[in-house]
């Protein structure tokens, strides 16, 4: 998986196709996407959930949080000056077995974290997930890290939406897009560092 | 799934209060009304509530159709417990379904009409048959509440005087009249009062069930029955072989250690059965945080097959959406419904199931219950057949067990109560 994502973000998802394609401005939110588009959720798999992920749609980025826990896609200027109050993550696209497709923000795997068990283990769940497997995954507090349950049951195959990842992005984040060092996430994160 | 569904005519019963009397009153299914002494002509009824259709119906005299339905119960079913059980009346079930409420001016007519409105809509939802079986359930425990369990209330005990004034509210010619209802709970368990049901009385206070005048009270209730039910159900071997040879808690004691309580092990063990953490755990039992970490390890180690067989539960309650026991008691898994809740529900719903199978077994071979209580069944002899039906109810317990949970027969305690003694003498 790609670790620096902001050369792919800025060329995957460049701003002039995005604001072309959804009109992008402020006050935009997702519930004024085009009709038809529907936008994939940002969120992880919870425990009740049994999910395979896409083998090629994965794509590193940057991303924070917000007091309410939703998801920000952040460039990378703006993620230098968070720092660590960014997040690196890898968007992976994933199904559930009743068909709800999800982005699935993984932390990345970095020097600090290499030998976090919560984080190797959510790479090797979603690598077996990719490799075509419907898994479930659920906190083993007494070793710190996931369990990865493999479904033995044969589910339906996944129906992936047919349009290209980049889309299916731009749809989920809609207007949850800091490129600003003035949008009020970032504000909040900083009155929150001072 | 193929759905046996009834053609031909049935009768709506309902029960009017009157004073303190209540009045049965029926109407066919071609909205005829139906002189209350041809109810019992049709195949088949469907009530409000069976057991006070079985109340008026026992204190008039007047028989009812071999085959009832509770609409109550089949509507809670459907709904997946959005209707509270008993406390649930009419209305909420007309605006559930979105049925516009129909105008008579006579109330017991207005009754059975939206009975039989309530049944055509949901009937192409009800599988017949399980429908029926569930109501013969309802039909047994109305009848077992209206045996009343025999009580000698020490109302001298000043200690106890709560629990006393309580049972004596629901006293008559020293029965307790207090009920036990069927299918109450979200896994189809029975619940019943706490302060007013003798069987649910603290175990320091079950002497006041006291055997009357020329008959035998026989107490039979299966012993650790969720472990033994987890065991068969996950055919996990090291528990089978511990339900059948040994005493699971205090393995489990002595294998966790010396160092933690032998009554906190058993607390651990059971909590640990249902799922429970170990942060869960180490804050209910905080002097012993560290053991109920080692507590949680060693469950999982020596218990594998079972883990693995939680596993399957919980996928298949995420991919069907739907968990259920033969006689067709189930419940819909919503997001809402937790990873606990969806672990414990298969061994509840078969301690639920065993107990139906096991009431209708014991009616079948005539032996009267009088009291119903989780996973005990109190029952009452004549003196001079005492023996025999002790006998008897066991065989029927532990068939009964086996044939539910196939591989494991589960074990029976049996009590013997004698003429004027109780629970503790």
């Amino acid at each position: 998986m790609t670790t620096n994502p902001f050369d792919e973000v800025e060329a995957t998802m460049p701003q002039e196709s995005f604001e072309d394609t959804f009109g992008v401005q402020d006050g935009y939110s997702i519930e004024s996407l085009p009709e038809g588009s529907s936008a994939c959720e940002v969120r992880k798999a919870t425990n009740k959930e049994i999910f395979t992920a896409h083998p090629e749609h994965q794509f590193a980025a940057n991303v924070a949080y917000d007091a309410q826990k939703l998801v920000f896609l952040v460039t990378r200027s703006i993620a230098d000056e968070l720092g660590s109050d960014a997040k690196k993550v890898v968007l992976v696209l994933c199904q559930n077995q009743h068909g709800e497709s999800f982005i699935f923000p993984v932390n990345a795997i970095t020097s600090q974290n290499a030998k976090n068990g919560w984080i190797l283990s959510i790479h090797k769940a979603i690598s077996e997930a990719q490799e075509g497997s419907f898994i479930r995954i659920s906190a083993d507090q007494s070793r710190e890290c996931y369990r990865i349950h493999k479904i033995a049951r044969e589910l339906p195959a996944p129906h992936w939406p047919d349009k290209p990842f980049p889309e299916l992005l731009q749809a989920a984040f809609g207007d949850r897009v800091i490129k600003s060092i003035d949008h009020p996430v970032v504000q909040e994160i900083m009155e929150g560092l001072l | 799934m193929s759905k046996q569904s009834f053609s031909g005519e049935f009768v709506a019963i309902g029960v009017t209060p009157d004073g303190s009397n209540r009045h049965l009153s029926g109407m066919s299914s071609g909205l005829r009304s139906v002189p209350v002494e041809q109810i019992h002509l049709y195949p088949f009824g469907i009530c409000f509530s069976i057991a006070d259709a079985m109340s008026a119906a026992l204190s008039t005299g007047i028989k009812l159709p071999p085959e009832l339905i509770d609409i109550r119960v089949e509507m809670s079913l459907l709904c997946n417990g959005r209707i509270t059980l008993y406390k649930s009346d009419m209305h909420q079930m007309l605006s559930l379904l979105n049925i516009t409420h129909i105008y008579s001016s006579k109330r017991a007519e207005m009754i059975l009409n939206d009975l039989i409105t309530i049944w055509a809509k949901i009937e192409p939802d009800v599988i017949y048959a399980d429908a029926v079986s569930r109501g013969l359930f309802c039909t047994l425990c109305a009848k077992i509440n209206a045996r009343g369990i025999p009580v000698a209330i020490d109302s001298t005990d000043e200690n106890n005087m709560d629990y006393a004034r309580a049972l004596i509210n629901h006293r008559q010619e020293g029965r307790i009249y207090s009920p036990s209802l069927p299918f109450s709970t979200i896994t189809g368990r029975n619940t019943s009062s706490s302060n007013s049901y003798p069987l649910s009385l603290p175990k320091k206070l079950r002497h006041w069930v006291s055997a009357p005048e020329e008959s035998v009270l026989i107490l039979l209730d299966y012993k650790r029955q969720e472990f033994g039910i987890a065991a068969a159900l996950s055919d996990d071997p090291k528990m089978i072989s511990l339900y059948r040879q040994a005493d699971p808690y205090a393995f489990f004691a002595e294998e966790l250690g010396q160092e933690v309580p032998a009554k906190i092990a058993k607390q651990a063990m059971i909590a640990l059965q249902y799922g429970a953490s170990i942060h869960g755990l180490s804050s209910v039992h905080s002097n012993h945080s560290r053991a109920m970490r080692d507590a949680w390890l060693l469950h999982r180690k020596l218990f594998s097959q079972y883990w693995n067989w939680t596993d399957t539960v919980i996928e298949t309650a995420l991919i069907d959406r739907v968990l259920s026991v033969p006689d067709g008691w189930k419940i819909s898994i919503t997001d809402s419904t937790s990873e606990n809740s969806i672990i414990n529900w298969p061994t509840q719903a078969i301690g639920a199931y065993l107990m139906r199978q096991c009431i209708k077994r014991l009616a079948a071979a005539n032996i009267h219950c009088v009291g119903i209580q989780h996973d005990a069944f109190l029952i009452e002899a004549p003196t001079h057949q005492a023996a025999r039906i002790q006998g008897l109810g066991e065989q029927i317990l532990v068939g009964t067990s086996l044939d539910v949970l196939d591989s494991v027969a589960l074990q029976v305690d049996s009590t013997f109560i004698l003429p004027h003694s109780n629970l503790l003498r």
